[in-house]
């Protein structure tokens, strides 16, 4: 099968394809996703709702809602071949290796479930007694995300959390199966401002703790760039744009990147105003670049040629006919 | 309270009619004996005091009594309510055998050929009249190939019940160490159960389905396996549990239903049931038997939902809250 | 503590759902027993009612499609005029108690408040029953008595039948007033309601204006669905030797008649009704809304 990867990427996806399958056809939610996680970075992904960023994360996990499959790429973690694994191999995956920080956190939790037999199974799943009892792990690790009185929380039912109590009780689940890689889906929507803040600072010490690496999902640009060193741009089903932090914030090459940086002011996280244009309908294949509709700077090859891909190096690539330095 | 409503209400329903006592009596009886014997029964007092007379017994267990055997009613209830109960649980058991698998199968795979299956049965139970199944089976399996003995009641001829402890012919007699005898009701109950079974559980069927595929494609199931955990584990844990409470609320209108459908069913197999009882008593116009068994079986139907509400209660922390 | 309310008894809605595979079929059956119903008496073979002594019990045969019966009636002819019977007598009796149970959830829904608590206890009440038993409770009432007498007409010509009626009405009164009342009951605050209210619009012109109007789909989704179950009920009645009486054409009658010799072989007094119940009901199917089959070809994650 596949060597070991030759550049140490934790995590690799390559052209990545979802289609699923509904009442009224087809829909294309991921067209060609290209992303690398190196082992203890923090990588964040930004797009417009729809965009396909919790598509990409459940596709990590080949985790997909009914009717949906992963139709085409490649995933590798450390060098295996994800799509290629059988069940028992996918389940030592799933947790242990990569684990998820959903949405939606009220959602994610079984409501049948008390805080605590959660968090337990979880750690359960994954670990063994070397790993100290589990019980005490989610005290510890409650105790760490702020909780005053952990021992309450582990007692109660899932419709008996706050917002950013569900959110914080999803972290300590992502953390109680010890991965390498956490994905975190928007794990500070819902939440207020000063909430937020504080739930991705915790978040963020609680990972780079654990050496793990962190791919940190959010439509909110200003979010991303606090804790991550590598930015990835999604539109419409792609990732159009990736690159360093400062790369992205200060030279940003795809005109969407532009246009989501005049949007966002980043000190204050107002959006002024929004890009122009419709969001693209993930029901059609793009085979041409899906922005080109609301690109500024849209040429005549745009409308020709299917996209090219510039990569300079390793940790910077970029979609678009424009190429880098144009700006 | 719904209770104490359904009393008065079958009350007033089946008294509004005045005295055909002569039904009970025969034609040739005199003026005088009707009279004599409605003046017994009380059916000559006025409308409100027969109902106080009947509430109060009522509160004492006493459902008035047969016009025509002049027997308890209660305690022909009581005597012909476990060959019901016995019916219907075994409908129950052999609605839940196929519903409930069946139903996981076809909410996991859709389009599979389970769940196919699932949804034929389901049509043709639903489309089916239970006392025309009954009927069909009776003719295939006792006439044109004699698999069953004769639809003529809980046993054959020459077998006498066993000592009643639950009521249930097939349980008492294995109690009394009497296979051979369990054996015999068992091939008397199979055609009935099965034909009350098929055609009750249709809901159940798709209830299950519809509760489980949900369940399925509800975030925390998605998130049980990112965490690592193994199938077997997420259906036990998350999706089974997250899925009963409509299964079980179904489960109990069946039971409901079934009491019901056992009327038509019973009469068909001449099964000695509180529903062929009520029959017979309306051959005969003896309000009293109709009126017990449709008080008891309200009853029974609103203690079930009860039961339903409490079980509910215990499964389900968010109605606890 | 919990309260029953909560838990919602009407097994109706589950009950006749079909796949939407295969609606045209079904929906083409329905058409066609529809058109029986109307055109049965000219296209029988036989008189339904009169019967041949010389020719009792007489297996399918080319003179006799489906047989003859005990008293030598023709079945086939039975069967199709049956149709009419049975469609007419659910169809009044599901007019009957959906018309007022729908325009009582809407007037529950647009009052509430006591209005809203006694109609629900009502139905409460009414649902304790089971179905059959409600049956069996008012023939006993009504079953004997004279006062029909002077209204009988037309499908109603004897009294077994406006008993029936009855039957299928109350069966059918706290089905469609629950669904139609949990339908509306958010309308109740709903801007038009409120703008009713201020152009002057007495209550019951409210509900009917703009409730009923609103809860058409649940009704007519309804409408289906409790057809069938008031075909099976009759039958099912009738089966029990309540409704209609045996020279009548009915279904369930048919039954009754046939299921006597069934033990004997004689299996087509009893086969040939009772197909025709199956095919209404199934037919009747077609008509079902939001079945809660699952459409996607979707394994759930693997
Ligand atoms: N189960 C599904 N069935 C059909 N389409 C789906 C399904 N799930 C997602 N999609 C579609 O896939 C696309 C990507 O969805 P995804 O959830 O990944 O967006 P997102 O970027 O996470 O947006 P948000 O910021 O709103 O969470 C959307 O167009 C969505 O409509
Ligand atoms: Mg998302």
């Amino acid at each position: 099968m596949t060597a070991a990867p030759a550049n140490g990427a934790l995590l690799t996806l390559s052209e990545i394809e979802v289609t699923i399958h509904t009442a009224t056809g087809p829909v294309h939610p991921l067209q060609g996703v290209d992303l690398e996680v190196y082992p203890g970075e923090t990588v964040g992904l930004v797009g417009e709702s729809g965009s396909g960023k919790t598509m990409t994360l459940r596709s990590i996990l080949r985790l997909m809602p009914p009717g949906g499959a992963v139709t085409g790429g490649a995933i590798e973690w450390e060098g295996r071949p994800v799509l290629d694994m059988d069940p028992d191999e996918l389940q030592s995956y799933r947790g242990a290796d990569v684990a998820m920080i959903y949405q939606n956190p009220v959602s994610a939790l079984d409501p049948m479930l008390k805080v605590k037999r959660q968090i337990v199974d979880a750690f359960e799943a994954n670990r063994n007694e070397a790993d100290g009892d589990p019980e005490e792990f989610a005290r510890s690790t409650l105790r760490d995300l702020e909780f005053g009185d952990p021992e309450a929380v582990l007692r109660r039912y899932p419709h008996q959390l706050s917002g950013g109590m569900a959110q914080r009780v999803n972290i300590a689940l992502a953390l109680a199966c010890g991965p390498a890689l956490i994905l975190a889906d928007e794990p500070t929507t819902g939440l207020d401002m000063t909430t937020q803040i504080r739930v991705l600072d915790l978040l963020e010490r609680q990972v780079s703790a654990r050496n793990a690496a962190l791919l940190f999902i959010s439509h909110d640009l200003r979010a991303v760039a606090r804790v991550s060193r590598r930015i990835g741009i999604m539109y419409a089903g792609r990732v159009v744009e990736f690159g360093t932090r400062e790369r992205i914030l200060n030279e940003p090459s795809h005109p969407y990147t532009r246009a989501l940086l005049e949007c966002v002011d980043l000190r204050t996280g107002e959006r002024p105003r929004s890009i122009p244009g419709l969001v693209p309908k993930m029901t059609e294949v793009y085979e041409l670049c899906a922005f080109r509709d609301r690109c500024v700077s849209r040429m005549e090859v745009c409308d020709r040629e299917p996209l090219p891909r510039c990569e300079p190096d390793e940790r910077n690539m970029l979609l678009c006919h424009l190429g880098y330095g144009n700006g | 309270m719904v209770l104490f409503s359904v009393v008065v209400l079958s009350f007033a329903v089946t008294r509004s009619t005045g005295t055909p006592l002569y039904a009970a009596l025969g034609i040739q009886v005199s003026e005088e004996m009707i009279e004599a014997r409605a003046e017994m029964m009380g059916l000559n007092d006025p409308i409100h005091v027969q109902f106080t007379t009947y509430a109060a017994a009522l509160l004492r267990g006493d459902l008035g009594a047969s016009r025509r055997t002049f027997v308890p009613v209660a305690e022909d209830i009581a005597r012909k309510l476990p060959a019901t109960a016995e019916l219907v649980f075994f409908s129950m058991v052999v609605g839940s055998i196929w519903t409930i698998p069946l139903g996981v199968r076809a909410a996991m795979r859709p389009n599979g050929p389970i769940g196919k299956l699932g949804e034929g049965i389901s049509q043709f139970g639903v489309t089916v009249p239970a006392f025309w199944l009954g009927l069909l089976l009776i003719f295939l399996l006792y006439f044109l190939w004699p698999v069953f003995p004769a639809p003529l009641g809980r046993l054959g001829r020459g077998f006498d019940p066993p000592a009643m402890v639950t009521g249930f012919y097939t349980v008492d007699a294995l109690l009394a160490g009497n296979p051979a005898l369990a054996w015999e009701a068992l091939r008397h109950l199979i055609l009935p159960a099965v034909t009350l079974g098929v055609t009750s559980s249709p809901p159940m069927f798709r209830v299950t389905r519809a509760a489980v595929s949900e369940v399925l494609a509800s975030p925390y199931v998605e998130a049980a396996h990112s965490y690592g955990l193994s199938r077997r584990k997420v259906m036990i844990r998350d999706v089974f549990r997250n899925a009963s409470p409509p299964v079980l609320n179904l489960a109990a209108m069946t039971f409901g239903y079934l009491i019901g459908g056992a009327v038509l069913v019973e009469v068909v197999f001449s099964w000695p049931g509180i529903g062929s009882y009520a029959v017979w008593g309306m051959e005969f116009s003896d309000y009293d038997v109709v009126l017990g068994v449709v008080i008891v079986s309200a009853a029974i139907y609103v203690l079930l939902y009860f039961i339903v509400d409490l079980l509910q209660y215990a499964m389900d922390p968010r109605v606890r809250n | 503590m919990v309260t029953r309310s909560q838990t919602d008894r009407s097994l109706l809605s589950r009950i006749f759902v079909g796949p939407t595979k295969g609606r045209t079929v079904r929906r083409s059956i329905f058409f066609l027993l529809l058109l029986v119903a109307v055109i049965g008496p000219w296209i029988v073979t036989h008189d339904p009612i009169r019967p041949d002594p010389f020719n009792t019990l007489a297996p399918p045969s080319a003179e006799h499609w489906f047989g003859t019966d005990r008293l030598g009636l023709d079945i086939f002819s039975r069967v199709v005029a049956g149709t009419r019977t049975d469609f007419t007598l659910a169809l009044i009796g599901v007019l009957l108690g959906g018309g007022l149970g729908s325009l009582m959830g809407a007037w529950a829904a647009y009052r509430r408040g006591w209005v809203d608590t006694v109609l629900l206890r009502v139905v409460e009440v009414l649902q304790s029953f089971p179905v059959l038993l409600l049956g069996l409770a008012l023939f006993a009432a009504l079953g004997s008595l004279d006062i029909f007498e002077p209204f009988l007409f037309g499908p109603f010509d004897d009294t077994g039948k406006v008993v029936l009626t009855i039957a299928i009405a109350s069966v059918n009164f706290p089905s469609y007033l629950r669904q139609v009342r949990s339908v509306l009951l958010p309308l109740t605050d709903a801007e038009f309601v409120q703008a009713a209210k201020c152009s002057g619009l007495g209550g019951w012109g409210i509900v009917w204006k703009h409730f009923i109007p609103n809860a058409r789909g649940q009704i007519l989704a309804l409408f289906a669905l409790t057809c069938a179950y008031a075909i099976q009920i009759i039958a099912g009645l009738s089966f029990i030797g309540l409704g209609i009486e045996p020279p009548h054409p009915e279904w369930g009658a048919m039954i009754r008649e046939g299921a006597t010799v069934i033990i004997q072989g004689k299996w087509w007094a009893s086969l040939f009704p009772g197909a025709a119940i199956a095919l209404s009901v199934y037919s009747l199917t077609g008509f079902s809304v939001g079945s809660d089959t699952p459409i996607d070809p979707a394994s759930p994650s693997s």
